[in-house]
């Protein structure tokens, strides 16, 4: 009787403790949207989602600059990050002798760990500099955000892709080199097929990494709330809207502009979010 | 089940509280040991004003060593709904009050003016712009520096982030509040200054009392930006420092106010550049 008791309690307790973060997302999502949505329904939810400027003074809430921005700097970083991340998660799941992999495992959790003010840090000092000298003013640019973004969102894709490539199951290596297939030829034809859903998770997942990025984009990617003509022009990137403005905007439409644009923020993750849990458990979407 | 996950929900909205109810202890508890009491004086907005604000407060904490006086930078319009809403003890701007910010209850006290200064790189050959041509190099209107007999070279316009009391005031007096055309916007006067110290292409504006060798002010009209220049008039981009309290000021507020208006401070205001208003 007791002891069914104390059982009851502590699975009462693990389930509470579960239930924390739900409550707390729960608190976020009313927050923002009850913020956010009265702006959108004022302004139209198209005029909002497709307007070209952002004048904020002037009460003028068009994001989609910001979007084409978000967009823009995401899939230049994948388009950096992808092919490195998965060659490198081939390396380290089936080439690498131990001593190797022993070294590079550490040194690529240490990657996601070092703070995104650090990259953005380290971007200004090296990068912006190197791309203003090289290309040409201003320096601050899509194409600075983009690799400082790609670095950040390796870590992510190296693990998730090596965990994918790891999984496929033996039996398939071994039935290929049995057929006399070399090992590039199983790679290529029977391992990367075989994990793919795992490493598209991946990709998805760092995607996610680059769109919700805001400390070290502020600080490459120069803010400027406009569609770039080229790689080398400023943008600014959603995450970035609300960062640089909320201090300013502490009350009026421009602070239910800010929560709107989160709205939107939210949106989008949770779409990738879905997408990627999907992907990692091998459905078709 | 179901009943177990409700009140399961119950019990961890509880836990949620709780977290939030440890994460904010009261802020009286425990006065220090030593001095008798502790008095804490918030202050922040403008990011301008606290380049002064934190030299005002060192020198006035050093005369009294048991109040500790916190400054803060986030921005003008920041700094005046911190006043209004109990934020701040004293709010700081760059600008005066404007739409409905003037009914809010709000004390004003001129600290000093101040004078915005047109940055440029120590390797930029221009010394001297029009009123005109800062307009126009902000307005997009002329984009290289060869247009203004500077090197051929497209300039980067930097401006500050929406919001910043510099900006309202240079938009206003430079260019009438038309929208400006930049190239970059940054965060606060030293991200303008270390911004315009990188790319020796830049342009932007900071308030004279954050200039240093890593940049150069530009004569406006053959006026160097001074505090004897806005004085007499022929400097045209100034603007209030304000300080700001709800109602009339407390003691300790009052306090720190004299000092600020007082002899000592007006002279430290001076040495940064900064025109006196006693």
């Amino acid at each position: 009787m007791k002891r069914s008791y104390r059982e009851w309690v502590i699975e009462r307790l693990l389930i509470a403790a579960a239930m924390v973060s739900v409550v707390i997302i729960a608190f976020i999502i009313i927050t923002i949207f009850r913020t956010g949505l009265p702006l959108i329904a004022e302004v139209g939810l198209f005029d909002f989602l497709f307007g070209m400027h952002w004048r904020p003074g002037h009460e003028i809430f068009g994001i989609f600059p910001m979007m084409i921005g978000t967009l823009l700097v995401t899939l230049l970083s994948m388009l950096i990050s992808v092919p490195l991340g998965v060659l490198a998660a081939t390396f380290l799941a089936e080439v690498a002798p131990d001593v190797i992999r022993n070294i590079l495992r550490p040194v690529i959790e240490l990657l996601a760990g070092i703070p995104s003010v650090v990259y953005g840090f380290v971007g200004i000092m090296v990068l912006v500099p190197f791309i203003r000298t090289y290309f040409g003013p201003p320096g601050f640019s899509l194409l600075a955000g983009s690799i400082v973004l790609a670095i950040m969102a390796l870590p992510i894709i190296i693990t998730i892709s090596e965990d994918a490539i790891c999984a496929v199951p033996r039996s398939y290596k071994e039935a290929s080199f049995a057929l006399g297939a070399t090992h590039w030829q199983t790679i290529k034809n029977v391992i990367l097929p075989a994990a793919r859903s795992g490493i598209l998770a991946g990709v998805v997942l760092g995607s996610g990494r680059a769109i919700g990025e805001t400390m070290a984009a502020i600080m490459v990617l120069g803010n400027i709330p406009a569609i770039p003509d080229s790689v080398l022009d400023p943008i600014r990137t959603l995450t970035a809207n609300i960062a640089l403005e909320m201090g300013y905007a502490p009350h009026g439409p421009h602070r239910q502009a800010l929560f709107a644009t989160g709205i939107i923020l939210f949106v989008a993750i949770s779409i990738l979010i879905v997408i990627s849990n999907r992907l990692r458990r091998g459905q078709q979407l | 089940m179901k009943k177990g996950v409700l009140s399961s929900l119950l019990v961890a909205l509880l836990l949620a509280m709780s977290v939030v109810a440890i994460g904010c202890p009261p802020e009286e508890e425990e006065p220090p040991a030593e001095d008798p009491v502790e008095e804490r004086l918030v202050v922040g907005g403008s990011s301008s004003v606290y380049v002064v604000a934190v030299l005002l407060a060192e020198r006035f904490m050093e005369k009294h060593p048991h109040i500790v006086v916190e400054a803060h930078s986030v921005g003008s319009t920041a700094g005046i709904v911190g006043a209004h809403e109990g934020t701040f003890d004293i709010g700081m701007s760059s600008r005066w009050l404007e739409g409905d910010e003037p009914g809010w209850g709000l004390e004003e006290f001129v600290i000093c003016h101040d004078a915005i200064a047109a940055i440029v790189h120590p390797d930029n050959p221009v010394e001297n712009l029009t009123m005109e041509e800062v307009r126009k190099i902000f307005l997009g209107e002329i984009r290289n520096w060869n247009e203004v007999g500077g090197k051929d070279m497209p300039i980067t316009v930097i401006i500050r982030e929406e919001g910043s009391g510099t900006r309202a005031a240079f938009e206003d007096i430079v260019h009438e509040d038309i929208d400006p055309v930049p190239t970059l916007i940054k965060i606060g006067t030293g991200g303008v200054r270390a911004a315009v110290a990188g790319d020796p292409s830049a342009i932007g504006y900071i308030t004279i009392a954050a200039l240093d060798e890593t940049v150069r002010a530009l004569k406006i009209d053959g006026v160097a930006p001074t505090a004897a220049a806005v004085l007499a008039g022929e400097y045209g981009i100034a603007r209030p420092f304000l300080f700001l309290t709800y109602g009339e000021p407390d003691p300790l507020e009052r306090k720190f106010i004299d000092f600020v208006l007082g002899p000592e401070g007006q002279d430290m205001l001076a040495d940064e550049g900064m025109v006196r208003v006693d």
